[in-house]
């Protein structure tokens, strides 16, 4: 690798002597050192192509063919341009390379031109004579590639990281390239010992072992030859890596697809996008199907409106859809691309060869790949290029960089431009998706910053959790925040695992507590408790709307009554731990009355099929599929196809009414088909993102369904819910939100969620289980207190966040902690609010601190955002100072002659879970002290300010 | 539902089918409301009973609150059993009464209604069962606080909101405890009854919502497994309640059967029975049917203390066909000898189970099958096919209704002779030993019926009684249900109180509908009686009887009905006089085809009574339309009804009576008019439309009516086209019988609207007996367009001299802003 080194050193600019000192200082390979006679051997690499690439291919290269000539390869230079041959061999003088740049400094034709830079020196016209005298030697299979200045640059900072290079990769590791028109970019990333990759494609020396099978340009390879197989080599800092080139048919053309094709430059020049022709209407007159969704119709729409018009068989050249497309006539989207495009040649050869229609055995795309699929850049400004790989039924593949689209899910971290290159920006992980046909596909992108001083700390790890969370945390570079101390834990674990504020007794004895695996213990007991029980009944109460009055018609079930036997059946499973896979498979396939068998009225919550389709992928699976009723999802695989194929399953749900004007029977109607929106064909029924299972007639589909949703063959079930769980504990969850899972959302923590999926799976979806997991982990305990490296951090798990209480933990508290109870509608007098069963009952108090209603099963129903008018119910209404009152807890405590610090004591630990610092009790001694004769109002006062802080109403 | 639909069933004995989905219950709770705000006060207003229900054999005081009730005469219950003893306390909104209940008074709901002298109250239940009544005491909404009580009682409570009713009884390993509720069924609302045996832990040992025998209320059963103190919760099933939230727990140690196996028999015959609780314990008995079974019969335990409420099983003649397992395939159907009809019975005894019966058929015949499941108080969600000897499947349901709506109810025409099969499952492809099911097929049998329309909006109850004032009438609509029977019956009232009677008597074979008017004499005494109403047939060969069958709603919350219960007798009352009478007077000429006629009704008003009197036209003939009401205003003493016939009316004479409603100030009070006979007839002329006239603002022109004499008339009539607005003249002509046209001359002026005047007819009075006219419409649909006065040719322009063009005003130099005057400047320097 010095070689290149040797290039860079002479030809930037940059001192030559230090740095090939340094650079033979690390590497060992073959020197070159300069005869001091002036008479050296030549040595290509070393001498000729560094000079070659820095003066002379900036113009002569096959994006920028000046004079026609072109210098990149050794057949291209000896076959020459407008002048005749770039150079004769053996003989300098004759060829043109030396005939023109030995020209006066200011001669017209001199090489390299005037604004190109200087003249070459004199060592260089030398270097240059003595290579064409003795024979012009030039490797065989060798691509020359021009260097820009900024690449020098980032080659000389890669040169010094060299030392560290763990491993080079050529990506993708093997080609195949069928019929000629095949061709692959090639990407070479390196990755070094503190897992930092980069993008060393232009740096390594690139090659092809067998040149006369494949041609590389511009990182691109092309078949040369009609069968056969070679390898590409890769060499960077003494390693060399290798890839396979498959040669298939590499001297016949492949017929040019409408489908395969044409309908991708539509899509990438984004012709079928919403806001332009794949708009309901269209654009201008002109309407494609939104992103492709539809290349049957597109193809009628284009071929056979106006005539003669939008294509022109013709004068392929006057199309309408060329002209506009390439900016020759007005166009409202203006120029998508030019002349000189890919795009261009594509439509206009398809329009050549008749604007023919695909057979109808034209492969599909099965799949698209992207490479590499996770890089950690360092510092902004680093450039990745991605390259994208799509697969067809044929068992072709094809390279569709140029082809697809590219969207960051985080441009400040990462932004792609559309060519596929990556750029890193500021400390943290974004996923770069790319898009092609149906497919959408993402690479991760970590970047952390320049030259930071970080040293991986030493972690103590309770179980897998940590240690995966810790080794993310090890790639963000980013040191976690300490662990919590037992008071802040304490009511922590209370709030997120029970749904209840510590009593002082609890606090009082969690503290006291000598055992060092108390806080195992504490949620041990916490889960054990009702009230656990309830958290988790009324979070999924949430999830599947259980509320009366939908249609806001009481006559219009689920009623009151329904709703509430829905919310006990819900409650008594997840009481008796029964594991959530069972109640799925049971509530999904329950038939019979609302009233007798309650879990139907999860069909009762959502009568229109299309909705409950989508109802349950979001519940179940964390999918958001509504986009695919209208067309293929954007940034995700759904396709239409498969969500009227998901929906078949609900396509026989019967309903019938009974005697009893509130209970409608829920049954398997035997008939009803899901058609198609598009295509209005019957779709079969098929599990969203797998199976089409066989069913036997009549056979319920829900069942089938209910069966597949909650196994392990559905990858998402266990996720999701693993999901669910997590987030509660972390206020966020590994993918956010919950229930938008997504190719282009993907997780924070891919590992991690794995890990969880599979520890609830192997617990047989035992919540219980996972808590003990999730709050036995050192991630759980962190603190709240943030450190340099994390306070910016949301998605990693590396400090605790500070959560607002959601409303009904927090009626709840206020009751507990004020010793009132509550009253709500249809419930006994005392019930909390966690208990509510219908989503329909509410109260100021909870509605003003966001409850959910039930009206939707997305994850944002549960409003946790802090607002002005929550804090001035807690500051002005009833809810603190009536219940303040009307509990009498100062007033008993007073009477109970308790002293002021008791008092004080006791009622911070009732509000903070903590007993009062040094300032504060300066403080109430103070209050007490100034007004002697109404200690008792002061004391009260100091309840009403505790419960007024945020301290309360936060969990931290 | 059970004990209503058993109790009605027996009143109704020989009523051969239901049909009508609102079979069961008497109602009473809405009715109750209605009358509160319509204020209706000359009639009493029965808000509620208290106690709800008595033992039998006992003596109960029953206090009666309500309204209007200061003139109370009795209680009138429509069952046997009751005897009103003494009359103890009478005021204006409550009455308190002692009333004796027979030892063999039917268990389960009767209907009760308030006579007064003025008039009769809508019905509420009043429940008989075994147990002395325990009123409930409250605080008893905790475990604490729960009332003690004893076996064997039934407890008369309430349920306020929110509220749960705790009980404490003490039990001895062994001994069995059953509760029932009462809830729903008193018809005080929608009440839900949740019913459950905790012990001292808390534990629920068994509960019960709803059921299907009794609908929302509930009962369980429950073997005591340790000594000690248990408790029994009442509440609401979604903790609602309200101060109406009445209820009747009867707390007993009595095995409680859902239902029974075979559920149907022979009248007059004994039959084994098993008797099939919830769990799928049972017992069996032989149990006798009396001969004057209704088809709905309840049958109770005879061997060991029965339920408080019996179990549903059919009575009708047709020999049982039982199935015999394994039927769960065509090739091992139970085989059943096809008669007229047949009786299927089994029980769908496990999930997926499906039974199959095989019967020979012939072509042509027309089965009517019906399926008893839910109606018997079964689970059972049935689905009944016929399939031919290939298992082709011929026709089936699901839910055809009948008296339960998950029951199948259908026809089968057989399309060829050869084996058919019967085939019995359950929707959901469940099974248990309780889901028995009975299977009836044959010819469907032959019946006839009446009842009174729904007067009102959501009140099944309003004018459903027969209160007639001395000295007048009182009238009231039904509606005739035949199936299978044709031609004309008798109608017949026994029983009715003295000095009363039916002037209805004939019900002709064509009609669908036909008021009942009753008439009492000046002198009749105050009196009330419950009239069985029945129809006889005309000709001896035609053994139907027909019977009344009154659907009621026991409960309805506006329009979603809960419970309804159908009786099969009239409550009658003598009242006293009302201050008004009424008279159809209208010259005796016919109504003819295509004319219209005015009734006019006249009111012979009592001194000193003026009020408005609101008039109903309870019926008219087919063809026959006019508005169901009309007003007679305060101080006026007639009102019209515009009679309107059809062209195709058929001929004949009609009884048309009116119904007067007035308020005397004490309420509404009601009195009908005396028959009045209305001859239809032929017209005598007819006219098609006339043929389009057009005519300009201002000008005149001619319509033209073509005439068809059909029956020649005496003298001259007059014709007029009727439909045009006053700004248009058209002159009335005249016509006789030998007229082939008549031609009106047709005026107009400048505000004569421009447009189509449509929907023109010609108006014709012909003179009939001499001064008085038949109204003839002809050229029906005849239109007159008025155009514009139509603008006239435009004048050639007029030559102006052409006008020199204004010289333009120098334009006002313009300010240029800075940058335009760079511009400016630096284009000059160009």
């Amino acid at each position: 690798m010095s070689l290149r080194l040797l290039f860079v050193s002479a030809l930037s600019g940059i001192g030559f002597a230090s740095f090939a000192a340094e650079g033979e200082a690390v590497t060992s390979g073959p020197t070159a050192a300069p005869n001091p006679g002036g008479k050296v051997a030549i040595n290509f690499e070393r001498d000729i192509q560094p000079l070659l690439e820095s003066k002379c291919l900036e113009c002569h290269n096959p994006d920028k063919v000046k004079g026609d000539l072109l210098m990149h390869t050794a057949e291209s230079l000896l076959k020459g341009g407008d002048s005749g041959a770039g150079l004769v061999v053996g003989q300098a003088d004759a060829s043109e390379i030396v005939k023109r740049v030995v020209l006066p400094a200011d001669h017209d034709d001199v090489m390299p031109p005037k604004k190109s830079g200087a003249p070459l020196t004199a060592d260089q016209i030398r270097v240059l004579k003595q290579w064409v005298q003795e024979g012009a030697t030039w490797p065989a299979g060798l691509t020359l590639r021009h260097r820009s200045p900024e690449e020098l640059k980032a080659y000389a900072a890669l040169e010094k990281k060299l030392p560290q290079l763990e491993r080079v990769e050529i990506l993708p590791a093997r080609y195949r390239l069928e019929t000629k028109r095949d061709h692959h970019q090639v990407v070479v990333m390196a990755t070094f010992k503190d897992a930092t990759t980069q993008d060393v494609t232009a740096f390594s020396q690139l090659k092809l072992a067998d040149p006369k099978l494949v041609s590389l340009e511009r990182d691109v390879i092309k078949p040369n030859a009609e069968a056969g197989q070679t390898e590409l080599i890769a060499t960077l800092g003494g390693q060399t890596v290798k890839a396979v080139v498959e040669v298939v048919q590499g001297h016949q053309d492949r017929e040019i697809s409408w489908r395969l094709d044409v309908m991708p430059v539509f899509m990438r020049g984004t012709c079928n996008s919403g806001g332009c022709h794949g708009a309901a209407r269209g654009k201008d007159g002109f309407r494609l199907s939104l992103f492709g969704m539809d290349p049957a119709g597109d193809y009628e729409r284009v071929t056979r409106e106006m005539p003669g018009r939008r294509i022109n068989l013709a004068i392929p050249e006057e199309s309408t859809i060329i002209e506009k497309a390439i900016g020759a006539v007005p166009h409202s989207g203006n120029q998508c691309f030019d002349d000189k495009s890919e795009y261009y040649r594509t439509l206009l050869e398809w329009i050549n060869k008749g604007a023919p229609n695909d057979k109808p055995e034209v492969a599909k795309v099965t799949g698209i790949e992207v490479f590499p699929k996770q890089m950690v850049l360092e510092g902004a400004g680093s450039r990745q290029q991605m390259t994208v790989r799509a697969s067809y039924s044929d068992g072709t593949d094809r390279d569709v960089t140029s082809l697809a689209l590219y969207m960051s899910n985080n441009d400040p971290v990462a932004s792609i431009d559309k060519n596929g290159m990556i750029q890193s920006g500021d400390r943290g992980a974004a996923f770069a998706l790319a898009r092609f046909d149906v497919y959408s596909t993402t690479a991760q992108v970590i970047v952390i910053p320049d030259k930071i001083q970080y040293e991986r700390p030493k972690l103590a790890e309770a179980n897998y959790i940590d240690t995966l969370v810790n080794e993310n945390l090890h790639k963000l570079r980013i040191v976690p925040s300490e662990i919590c101390s037992d008071e802040v834990y304490v009511r922590r674990a209370f709030i997120d695992v029970a749904g209840v504020y510590p009593k002082p007794e609890d606090v009082r004895k969690f503290l006291a507590d000598p055992n060092p695996k108390k806080r195992e213990v504490l949620i041990d007991e916490l889960t054990q408790r009702k009230e656990f029980t309830e958290v988790w009944v009324m979070k999924w109460a949430e999830l599947l709307q259980i509320r009366s009055g939908i249609a806001g018609n009481n006559n219009q079930p689920p009623f009151y009554k329904n709703a509430l036997l829905y919310y006990n059946w819900l409650s008594e499973r997840i009481a008796k731990n029964i594991p959530l896979n069972e109640i799925v498979i049971e509530l999904l396939s329950a038939s019979g009355g609302t009233v007798s068998s309650p879990a139907v009225n999860f069909y009762q919550t959502e009568l229109d099929q299309l909705k409950l389709t989508e109802n349950v992928a979001q519940v179940f699976m964390g999918m958001r599929i509504q986009c695919a009723q209208c067309h293929n999802h954007p940034f995700d695989r759904w396709t239409m196809d498969d969500y009227y194929g998901f929906k078949a399953f609900f396509s026989q749900v019967g309903r019938k009414n009974t005697d009893d004007p509130q209970e409608v029977i829920i049954y398997n109607n035997k008939s009803g088909e899901s058609k198609h929106f598009l295509t209005q064909a019957v779709m079969k029924p098929k599990f969203l993102g797998g199976a089409s299972p066989e069913l036997k007639p009549g056979e319920d589909r829900r069942k089938v369904l209910a069966h597949w949703i909650a196994s392990p063959e559905n990858p998402y079930f266990a996720r999701n819910i693993a999901n669910i769980m997590w987030a509660h504990f972390f206020g966020a969850g590994i993918v956010e939100p919950v229930d938008d899972v997504r190719v282009s959302n993907p997780p924070s923590n891919p590992e991690l969620l794995s890990a969880l999926a599979k520890s609830l799976t192997d617990y047989k979806f035992d919540m219980r289980r996972m808590v003990k997991d999730i709050c036995g982990s050192m991630t759980y305990q962190r603190s709240s207190q943030v450190n340099e490296t994390n306070a910016l951090d949301k998605r990693n798990f590396s400090r605790a966040q500070v959560r607002r209480v959601r409303s009904e933990v927090l009626l709840d508290g206020i009751s507990q902690i004020t010793e009132t109870p509550n009253k709500f509608q249809g419930l006994p007098l005392g019930a909390r609010a966690v208990q509510i069963a219908d989503g329909a009952v509410s109260t100021y108090f909870l509605t003003t601190f966001g409850r959910a209603k039930r009206e939707s099963v997305c994850s944002c129903e549960v409003k946790m955002e802090p607002t002005l008018s929550q804090a001035l119910h807690l500051m002005n209404g009833d809810a603190v100072h009536d219940r303040i009152k009307s509990g009498k807890i100062v007033a008993r405590l007073v009477s109970e002659k308790k002293t002021d610090r008791e008092i004080a004591d006791d009622l911070f630990l009732r509000v903070f879970g903590r007993s009062p610092i040094e300032k504060e009790w300066a403080a109430i001694q103070q209050a007490v002290a100034d007004a002697p004769e109404s200690r008792q109002a002061v004391l009260e006062d100091l309840f009403w300010a505790l419960l007024n802080s945020k301290e309360f109403y936060f969990t931290h | 539902m059970g004990i209503l639909s058993l109790t009605l069933v027996s009143m109704n004995k020989n009523l051969s089918h239901f049909t009508s989905r609102r079979l069961f219950g008497v109602a009473t709770l809405l009715a109750l409301t209605v009358l509160e705000y319509s204020g209706l006060a000359g009639y009493p207003v029965l808000s509620a009973t208290a106690p709800r229900g008595a033992q039998r054999g006992s003596e109960v005081k029953i206090k009666v609150t309500g309204d209007k009730l200061a003139d109370f005469q009795t209680l009138m219950f429509l069952s046997p059993g009751f005897t009103v003893k003494s009359v103890d306390k009478v005021e204006e909104k409550a009455v308190e009464c002692t009333v004796v209940v027979a030892p063999e008074a039917r268990t389960g709901n009767h209907l009760v209604r308030v006579v007064t002298k003025s008039g009769i109250s809508h019905g509420r239940q009043f429940f008989v069962g075994n147990y002395p009544n325990r009123d409930e005491v409250e605080p008893n909404n905790d475990l604490s606080l729960a009332q003690p009580i004893t076996i064997n009682q039934t407890i008369e409570g309430v349920v306020q909101s929110e509220d749960v009713d705790y009980f404490k009884v003490t039990a001895k390993k062994g001994q069995r405890l059953t509760l029932e509720a009462e809830g729903l069924r008193l018809g005080y609302g929608t009440f839900d009854p949740y019913i459950a045996i905790l012990d001292k832990d808390r534990f629920e040992k068994v509960s019960s919502d709803d059921t299907i025998l009794h609908r929302q209320d509930g009962y369980c059963s429950w073997t005591v497994d340790e000594d000690g103190e248990y408790f029994i919760m009442m509440r609401d099933s979604s903790y609602r309640g309200s101060g109406t939230a009445f209820y009747r727990l009867h707390v007993g140690g009595y095995r409680r059967p859902e239902v029974v196996y075979p559920a149907g028999g022979r009248p007059g015959q004994k039959t084994k029975v098993r008797f099939i609780e919830k769990d799928g314990s049972s017992f069996e008995e032989e149990s006798m049917i009396p001969a004057d079974a209704p088809e709905f019969h309840m049958l109770f335990a005879t061997n060991q203390e029965a339920a408080v409420s019996g179990n549903l099983f059919r009575v009708v003649d047709v020999e049982n066909t039982l199935e015999t397992e394994p039927n769960d395939a065509l090739a091992q159907a139970t085989a059943v000898n096809p008669g007229e009809r047949a009786a299927l019975n089994g029980i769908i005894e496990k999930a997926g189970d499906v039974d199959f019966f095989k019967l020979t058929l012939k072509k042509g015949q027309k089965l009517l099958v019906q399926g008893f499941g839910q109606a018997l108080g079964s689970p059972l969600d049935m689905v009944v096919n016929v399939q031919n000897a290939k298992g082709g499947n011929i026709t089936g349901n699901d839910d055809g209704g009948g008296t339960r709506r998950l029951d199948s109810r259908f026809s089968v025409d057989i399309p060829e002779d050869g084996d058919y099969y019967v085939r019995v499952a359950d929707h959901l492809e469940r099974g248990g030993a309780n889901f028995v099911y009975r299977v009836e097929l044959g010819t469907a049998p032959k019946e006839l019926y009446v009842s009174s329309p729904q007067f009102t909006i959501n009140d099944t109850h309003y004018r459903q009684f027969i209160a007639v004032p001395k000295g007048g009438r009182y009238a009231t609509l039904v509606n005739v249900t035949r199936a299978g029977v044709s031609g004309d019956f008798t109608f017949e009232a026994p029983g009715l109180p003295a000095g009363m009677k039916l002037l209805t008597d004939n019900l002709p074979k064509d009609y669908t509908s036909i008021p009942l008017l009753f008439e009492c004499t000046a002198d009749a005494a105050i009196g009330s009686a419950t009239v069985p109403l029945t129809l006889k047939s005309v000709d001896p060969a035609q053994n139907v009887v027909g019977r009344l069958r009154q659907p009621f709603d026991v409960v309805r919350e506006g329009n979603v009905i809960y419970l309804t219960e159908t009786h099969d007798k009239l409550p009658v009352a003598v009242v006293e006089e009302v201050p008004f009478s009424l008279e159809i007077q209208t010259p005796p000429v016919p109504l003819v085809a295509g004319g219209v006629m005015n009734l006019k009704v006249v009111a012979k008003r009592k001194e000193g009574f003026n009020a408005a009197i609101r008039l109903f036209m309870i019926w008219k003939p087919s063809g026959v339309s006019s508005l169901g009401e009309v007003t007679i205003p305060a101080d006026a003493n007639e009102a019209v009804f515009v009679l309107d016939a059809k062209k195709d009316v058929p001929a004949g004479k009609w009884k048309f009576t009116v119904m007067g409603e007035a308020d005397t100030g004490k309420g509404r009070v009601y009195n009908a008019s005396p028959f009045h006979e209305v001859e239809t007839a032929p017209a005598y002329v007819t006219a098609p439309a006339m043929s389009l006239a057009v005519v300009e603002q201002g000008k005149e022109t001619t319509m033209v009516a073509k005439l068809e004499t059909l029956k020649p008339f005496e003298g001259e009539a007059v014709a007029q086209v009727v439909g045009v607005p006053d700004t248009i003249v058209i002159e009335a002509n005249k016509i006789t019988k030998d007229s082939k046209e008549v031609t009106f001359q047709v005026k107009t002026t400048a505000k004569s609207p421009v447009g189509k005047q449509a929907n023109l007819f010609v108006s014709v009075e012909i003179p009939v007996n001499g001064s008085t006219t038949t109204t003839h419409r002809i050229a029906v649909g005849s239109i007159l367009r008025i155009d514009a006065v139509r603008k006239a040719a435009p004048a050639a322009p007029e030559k102006i001299a052409a006008a020199k063009p204004k010289e333009a005003a120098p334009a006002a130099p313009k300010v240029l802003s800075r940058l335009e005057q760079l511009r400016q400047e630096a284009a000059a320097a160009k």
